[in-house]
């Protein structure tokens, strides 16, 4: 009987070892952005306005387009900037993160209308969750009177 | 022999002199010596003279038609040969690690895509698969943002998403397939054409055409007089026109510059086009263009043009993936290409095809070996309908219409411009197939032995109202009335969510609050009598207003949109998104309202989007022939409803499928986590279902064109349908647009502490409970606010209230 019990527990323990290791989970839908690279240090310094559009850390395909539109950025090729960001949004469409860089982008090349609707949408979908929600919320808002400023909103 | 011949020469041409010297003499000399006589040697000469005389005239004339037709030839050959269709894409297929994608959804978009499954992948265009692991050999493509070349991708699948992705043994973050080419917006004559350029034609279908149409095309100028000669032989030999002695210089002119007529004058105008074409383009210029105007086919409205489109068309491949026989064949098919339509002429193609490969065989372009396998295959066609003919009528119609708000139509038909779309294929294929699979069984169920229901649909994105897919009929490839665009049907109790979104934002309401489902009836200013009854005929009392929605209680959602008001109402419409005008009847409560289905979906966008109004969006780009950018689209939409609110609003929606109309699909999908309303119009003319889940929103109508009753409901009609397109897309529960906050209710709608006797768990506004929670030895009868507020609004005996009776 106590064998039983030993061999028992000896094979769950074996199981528990041998389980499938944790695979890294790149479902959009779970992986937020980072606005920062190193979120918990202290060195950063909290910018209130970004300076790249691939500034932080997202998810691998998103940060992909990011890097391919601050390219066309440099470049000033703005249009399709703006067209790899919204590739960026069908990825992960309830990204504030990639709304705040829409709307940026559009509040460069003068668009601000657009701008104002996307940063409504970078507003709604940003969570308190999100590690990065203090810096993103003071983000939103300097871009907020950037654009109030600028068309009289 | 030369200076023997050199005095000859010299002799001749000083005799010729001598006799023009003594002509002119004569000449001179006439009017004074020969006056009185007619000379007959004269006379010929006067002959002569105007017979030069005219011959130079008509040299002359020649010589300006021919500058006329030479300018002919020249303007219409340079530049822009064809008026080309725009193109229309689907949206690019974006491979990442991640991404929710099946195996069997990968490989139909390569197969539509015209990809090969081989066993080795070693040119672009094949893939191959080794249980979980595939290669794609993605061809080149300029997409709408940028140029990409061909890449070999390997990618593996893990639990229904895609593991791991590289591109030549490096990992990969993000890759595209390029996207189906998915029709084209034809001018009037509605000729159809892919162009290729010469050097991307296999030279056995160059060798082939030559062979078979003009062996003589390197060494004539245009014209062959000996191809004339054989043909006439020919012709007078069978005593009919069994051959044409035209070259393919000839027969390019023919299509490109002339008609069809059979007349001497064309003929004559043929021959000389021929003639400067060849003086003025080489031999492979004239050839690329005979390769992209030949004409080989009809298909429906469109006319096949160009070996490139017809080898896509017919065999659902590159021209470069054409084989032996699929080559022979469509060169074949040039002689006449209804006569040998392999779709419908197989026994004919098939011999044509013989025909040509014995010609091949004979020239030694192939071997003997070769034609025998080759004539050993069968026709192998594209199956008809998706593979060979590839359109999305319904779809192509609204890109049109949105297209034409900023481009002419002028513009869209010649240019060629590209035009990328938000069509997912996958979705678009489900659609279709459930609809049509979805009717046929409704129609045996209600023993119609002849087609008589109809029906559309439309299913976006829900964050970025993108459309993935719309049918416009049960005949998919029809490019007829399309009822998702055109039809305006009464859309039933799809309009509830909109009064119970009134009630909700007018801050007096919860969905704990009790309603009234007594009989009601309102008098019209005309004096008429408006009395809706519930579908079950019966009267449900008092009922919490989630209910009310969920069972989609007629009498119940009346008496509350009367209380709410008119005006209040249909301005939530207009905040929807609503743009028609609509009339402030009691009636539209209960959805006497006509919409199309793509109307609704605007309306219905609203609530999946978190609360932003947008337009259903089509397109993403806009490109030129050479890849500019023209235009390109990002998604816009102001924000309409706060996301919390609309969260509330999705609770009740959520219990349509929990306890209400929508029940079957909590077991089908196995989440309640989807927001649905069933929709039936009076009489049961109209069943409509909407419904979306975290990706996408779906909207079906069926119903008879003839605007007549139908034994089906929302639930039973339109529902299966719904169910079955996201049976195919797979469903992903929603999440979240806010923090609600949750209590516990009483039978009065009075949120109550925990464990003081609540029946039913219920959100409320975050922050609004503060203070309401009824302690468990308070009196539920007398307090709460929720009854008051009613009872207050009875009392002020506002707007509509004063109807009711």
């Amino acid at each position: 009987m106590v064998r039983l019990v030993v061999l028992v527990f000896f094979i769950g323990f074996l199981t528990a070892c041998s389980g499938v290791p944790n695979r890294v989970n790149n479902d959009p839908r779970n992986q937020q952005s980072h606005e920062v690279k190193d979120i918990e240090g202290s060195e950063y310094v909290q910018q209130d306005d970004i300076l790249r559009l691939d500034e932080g850390v997202h998810h691998p395909a998103v940060q992909i387009l990011l890097t391919q539109a601050e390219d066309a950025r440099q470049q000033g090729r703005y249009q399709q900037a703006l067209s790899y960001l919204d590739r960026a949004r069908q990825i992960q469409p309830r990204n504030s993160a990639i709304f705040y860089r829409q709307a940026w982008m559009n509040y460069q090349v003068g668009e601000l209308q657009q701008a104002q609707q996307l940063l409504q949408r970078a507003q709604v979908f940003l969570r308190k969750s999100n590690a990065s929600y203090d810096i993103l919320q003071r983000r939103i808002k300097t871009l907020q009177n950037k654009i109030d400023a600028k068309d009289g909103y | 022999m030369t200076t023997a011949k050199k005095p000859t020469r010299a002799n001749k041409s000083s005799t010729k002199k001598t006799a023009t010297t003594r002509t002119t003499a004569t000449k001179k000399k006439q009017p004074v010596s020969v006056k009185p006589k007619k000379n007959p040697r004269n006379w010929k000469q006067r002959v002569w003279y105007w017979l030069w005389r005219i011959s130079i005239l008509v040299i002359l004339g020649l010589g300006v038609w021919l500058v006329y037709l030479d300018a002919q030839v020249r303007s219409q050959f340079d530049g822009n040969k064809w008026t080309l269709p725009a193109k229309v894409y689907a949206r690019p297929l974006s491979l990442y690690p991640g991404l929710l994608l099946s195996s069997e959804q990968l490989k139909a978009e390569l197969k539509w895509n015209d990809y090969k499954a081989v066993s080795h992948v070693v040119t672009p265009g094949t893939y191959g698969r080794d249980g979980r692991d595939w290669i794609i050999y993605r061809r080149a493509f300029s997409f709408a943002d940028r140029n990409e070349g061909a890449v070999k991708i390997r990618l593996s699948f893990l639990t229904g998403r895609i593991d791991q992705l590289s591109i030549a043994g490096e990992p990969e973050g993000l890759v595209r397939i390029e996207p189906q080419y998915i029709g084209g917006i034809f001018p009037a004559h509605n000729e159809d054409r892919e162009l290729i350029a010469l050097q991307d034609v296999p030279p056995a279908l160059v060798a082939a055409l030559i062979a078979v149409e003009d062996r003589a095309y390197f060494d004539h100028y245009g014209i062959s007089i000996r191809g004339i000669l054989r043909a006439m032989k020919a012709n007078i030999a069978a005593g009919r026109t069994v051959q044409g002695g035209s070259t393919l210089t000839q027969q390019l002119v023919k299509n490109f510059f002339l008609t069809n007529e059979r007349s001497l004058q064309r003929k004559v105008k043929e021959a000389f086009m021929a003639l400067l074409l060849e003086l003025h383009y080489s031999k492979e210029e004239i050839l690329q263009a005979y390769l992209n105007e030949v004409y080989l086919g009809q298909a429906g409205r469109r006319s096949i043009h160009g070996i490139a489109l017809a080898s896509r068309f017919y065999f659902a491949k590159n021209v470069q993936q054409l084989d032996l026989s699929e080559i022979a064949l469509l060169v074949g098919m040039i002689k006449g290409p209804s006569y040998y339509n392999p779709f419908r002429k197989a026994d004919n193609a098939r011999s044509r095809r013989d025909v040509v490969l014995n010609v091949m065989e004979e020239l030694k372009i192939i071997s003997t070996a070769e034609r025998i396998n080759a004539q050993g295959q069968n026709i192998l066609v594209a199956k008809s309908g998706r593979a060979g003919q590839r359109e999305y009528p319904a779809f192509i119609q609204l890109v049109k219409r949105q297209l034409q708000t900023d481009y002419r139509l002028e513009d869209l038909q010649n240019t060629g411009l590209r035009i990328f779309t938000t069509l997912d294929p996958w979705l678009q294929h489900a659609t279709e197939k459930s609809i049509q699979q979805h009717i046929a069984k409704l129609e045996k169920r209600a023993g119609f032995d002849k087609p008589t229901l109809e029906a559309a649909a439309v299913v976006t994105s829900v964050d970025g109202a993108e459309v993935r897919a719309i049918v416009g009929s049960r005949r998919v490839q029809y490019f007829g009335f399309n009822r998702a665009l055109d039809a305006q049907r009464s859309i039933g109790s799809l309009a509830k969510p909109a009064v119970y979104l009134t009630a909700l934002a007018s801050g007096r309401y919860d969905w704990s609050s009790i309603v009234d489902d007594k009989a009601v009836s309102v008098a019209g200013q005309d004096g008429s009598l408006w009395q809706p009854k519930n579908y079950d005929k019966k009267d449900h009392g008092k009922v919490f207003m989630v209910d009310a929605m969920a069972r989609s209680l007629n009498q119940a959602t009346a008496r509350l949109g009367m209380k709410l008001g008119i005006g209040q109402v249909v301005d939530t419409f207009e905040r929807l998104g609503v743009e028609k005008n609509i009339p402030p009847y009691p009636s539209i409560l209960l959805g006497s309202l006509s919409m199309s289905p793509l109307e609704v979906t605007q309306m219905f966008q609203t609530y999946a989007s978190g609360g932003f109004a947008m337009k259903p969006r089509v397109i993403e780009a806009l490109t030129t022939s050479d890849n500019k950018v023209l235009t390109s689209y990002a998604v816009e939409g102001r924000q309409a409803f706060s996301p919390e609110l609309i969260e509330r609003l999705r609770y009740g929606l959520q219990q349509v499928v929990v306890q209400g109309t929508g029940k079957r699909l909590a077991q089908v999908f196995n989440t309640t986590k989807i927001a649905a309303k069933t929709g039936t119009s009076d009489d049961q003319r109209d069943a409509w279902f909407a419904g979306f889940d975290d990706r996408h929103l779906g909207v079906v109508w069926l119903g008879r064109d003839d605007n007549e009753s139908m034994p089906f409901t929302g639930a039973s009609g339109a529902l299966p349908i719904w169910q079955s397109i996201f049976e195919q897309s797979g469903v992903e529960p929603l999440t979240p647009l806010a923090d609600l906050d949750w209590a516990w209710v009483n039978a009065y709608g009075h949120p109550v502490a925990q464990d003081c006797g609540g029946i039913r768990r219920m959100p409320f506004k975050s922050g609004s409970l503060i203070g309401r929670e009824i302690s468990c030895g308070a009196n539920k009868a007398t307090s709460g606010p929720r009854t008051d507020s009613v009872e207050k609004e009875k009392q002020g005996g506002g707007s509509w209230f004063d109807w009711l009776f």
